[in-house]
């Protein structure tokens, strides 16, 4: 047996031309054979994996336009069945009412996307929503980039420019929109929608400081030399390198600040806390008080979702005004309700807003308004 | 809808020929870190390794109907593995390394003339690697082994504690549902 045999008989075993002996050779060496210099690289398994899934849910749901769910489509045609049989055997009571029109043509109200806006430190704008990838702009020795995934990120160059003054660039998300940025630091930043934060383009003192409105998550990268330092609605959060949101939504009466790995230095106008993980700090009429977190619900945003625990309708109404873009009106007296639940933020307004039907609370959409009432 | 991760590969394949993208997600889940590691001892290229398993994965989706995966989900799969490193190897223009250890087990070894005997052995080979995985992908794969094992008894068997376990399992779920996205979407209001 020389090689020149085996290849063949390699080449053999895939188009199935072998006899039973020379399979048994093939596939018994395959048994021992291992490559002398493979390192597996086991702690990029769990990222290769997502890709993959991600790919794979990517290419099927194109390929696929009809229901992917058949159970659930079988059980929503049940559902639909049984709400039309009712509609039947109610039909005759019915047929003097007026028909009511907001029922039939049912708004639409589609979720928020990725989409935010730069204002760099001349004052020009840059518009982020999907199309344009690459570079976008440069700054002095940095250049702003976006990747194909959309993010946005600021890399210095390595040329040796002399150090210019500070530049600010402000990001904003609109309401309904949501972001993801990667500093020149190596921070990552999610902004959630109607939210903002100004930062420098390239951290070149002794700090990392940057300014938030609204609601973020980041993940600083580590630097013990240069603190980072959020300063938002009347705190001032301190880290060296950490994992944290911050909630300073102008129309919530309080800001929560949220740690889960590392640990971050409250700083309010009288008081100092060290966060440790797994507490939550809630900021309200300049007293700083500590819990501890509910991270699931803290962060459930960056991960697609709408989280609560016992929230109140009015809790669960913001969170969804300024996902959806809309305005939430009240009418009538509410009955006092909590709410506990995960709802992804991929669907229409009217399809968790028809959930809320189940605990008697109604709505009308009325343009970009959504009235409650009982 | 915890029931698919404790759901046994049988199941999941009868599932999966009814188009059950949930099911073939969890096959997914359990099998993509023991076939990646596999396959890249035996062929130490990540992009030709990922291509290998994309193009398993989707052709398994594809013909979910016709496919005849037997009763023996992991002896399907990674006698799939093979026979794709194999054609690789088969197309290696170059004079490969393979060749040499090929020719050396030829000369000194007898090869295992059963058939069904080379199967079991090559799903021992494949499942002995498991335990260098991420403790995550171990315990999915292992809890699927060991279908109706308490957190405490998985505890126990991977030397991790029952609250890590319970918070692993929470977690897989998360990442599950937010993926599928608006096709998962629970509630508990």
């Amino acid at each position: 047996m020389d090689r020149e045999y085996l290849k063949d008989l390699v080449e053999r075993y895939d188009s199935g031309h072998v006899t039973e002996d020379e399979k048994a050779l093939v596939e018994s060496w395959y048994l021992k054979y291992t490559h002398p210099e493979a390192e597996v690289p086991y702690n990029e398994l769990e990222s290769f994996q997502d890709e993959s899934l991600n790919k794979l849910l990517h290419q099927i749901e194109r390929r696929h336009k009809t229901p992917l769910w058949p159970r659930l489509a079988i059980a929503a045609s049940v559902l639909i069945m049984l709400s039309v049989g009712i509609y039947f055997l109610k039909r005759d009571k019915l047929s003097q009412a007026p028909i009511e029109v907001s029922k039939i043509n049912k708004p639409f109200i589609a979720p928020g996307s990725n989409k935010a806006t730069i204002t760099l430190a001349d004052g020009s704008t840059i518009v982020l929503n999907g199309g344009k990838t690459g570079q976008l702009a440069k700054q002095g020795k940095v250049i702003i980039n976006k990747t194909s995934d959309g993010q946005i990120t600021y890399v210095g160059s390595k040329a040796n420019a002399p150090v210019q003054q500070t530049t600010y660039n402000v990001a904003t998300t609109p309401r309904g929109g949501q972001f993801q940025f990667i500093l020149s630091d190596g921070t990552k930043v999610w902004l959630n929608a109607a939210s903002s934060i100004k930062y420098p383009v390239e951290f070149t003192g002794s700090e990392r400081r940057i300014e938030l409105t609204g609601e973020a998550y980041f993940e600083v990268a580590h630097n013990a030399k240069k603190p980072f330092r959020v300063v938002s609605n009347g705190q001032l959060v301190e880290v060296l390198g950490t994992h944290f949101n911050i909630n300073a939504y102008a129309d919530e009466n309080e800001v929560k600040t949220t740690l889960l790995e590392g640990s971050v230095k409250i700083v309010t106008g009288g008081a100092n806390f060290l966060l440790k993980p797994g507490q939550q700090s809630q900021l309200k009429n300049g007293e700083l008080n500590i819990t501890t977190a509910d991270i699931e619900e803290a962060t459930a945003w960056k991960d697609g979702l709408f989280h609560f625990n016992d929230a109140n309708i009015e809790g669960v109404m913001k969170q969804l005004s300024r996902w959806y873009d809309v305005n939430i009106r009240y009418e009538g007296q509410l009955k006092e309700r909590k709410f506990s639940g995960e709802i992804s933020r991929n669907v229409n307004a009217t399809q968790i807003l028809d959930v809320l039907t189940f605990k008697k609370i109604h709505y009308r959409i009325d343009g970009k308004t959504i009235v409650i009432m009982p | 809808m915890n029931h698919y991760n404790l759901s046994s590969d049988l199941e999941l394949v009868s599932m999966l020929k009814d188009g059950d993208l949930t099911a073939f997600t969890e096959i997914h889940r359990r099998y993509y870190g023991v076939l990646y590691s596999h396959a890249y001892k035996r062929l130490p290229d990540s992009e030709e390794v990922k291509d290998i398993l994309q193009e398993l994965f989707i052709c398994i989706w594809n013909n979910r109907e016709t496919i005849n995966i037997g009763s023996n989900l992991p002896a399907y799969l990674y006698t799939s593995v093979r026979n794709r490193i194999l054609n690789i190897f088969k197309h290696q223009k170059i004079e490969s390394d393979y060749i040499t250890s090929f020719l050396h087990f030829a000369h000194q070894n007898e090869p295992l003339a059963d058939e069904p005997f080379r199967i079991k052995e090559l799903v021992a080979i494949v499942e002995a690697e498991v335990s260098l995985l991420p403790p995550q992908m171990r315990l999915i794969f292992e809890m699927s082994r060991n279908s109706y094992l308490s957190h405490q008894e998985i505890a126990d068997k991977l030397n991790i504690s029952s609250l890590t376990v319970r918070k692993q399992i929470n977690n897989s779920l998360k990442i599950l549902r937010v993926k599928l996205g608006t096709h998962f979407f629970m509630l508990f209001f």
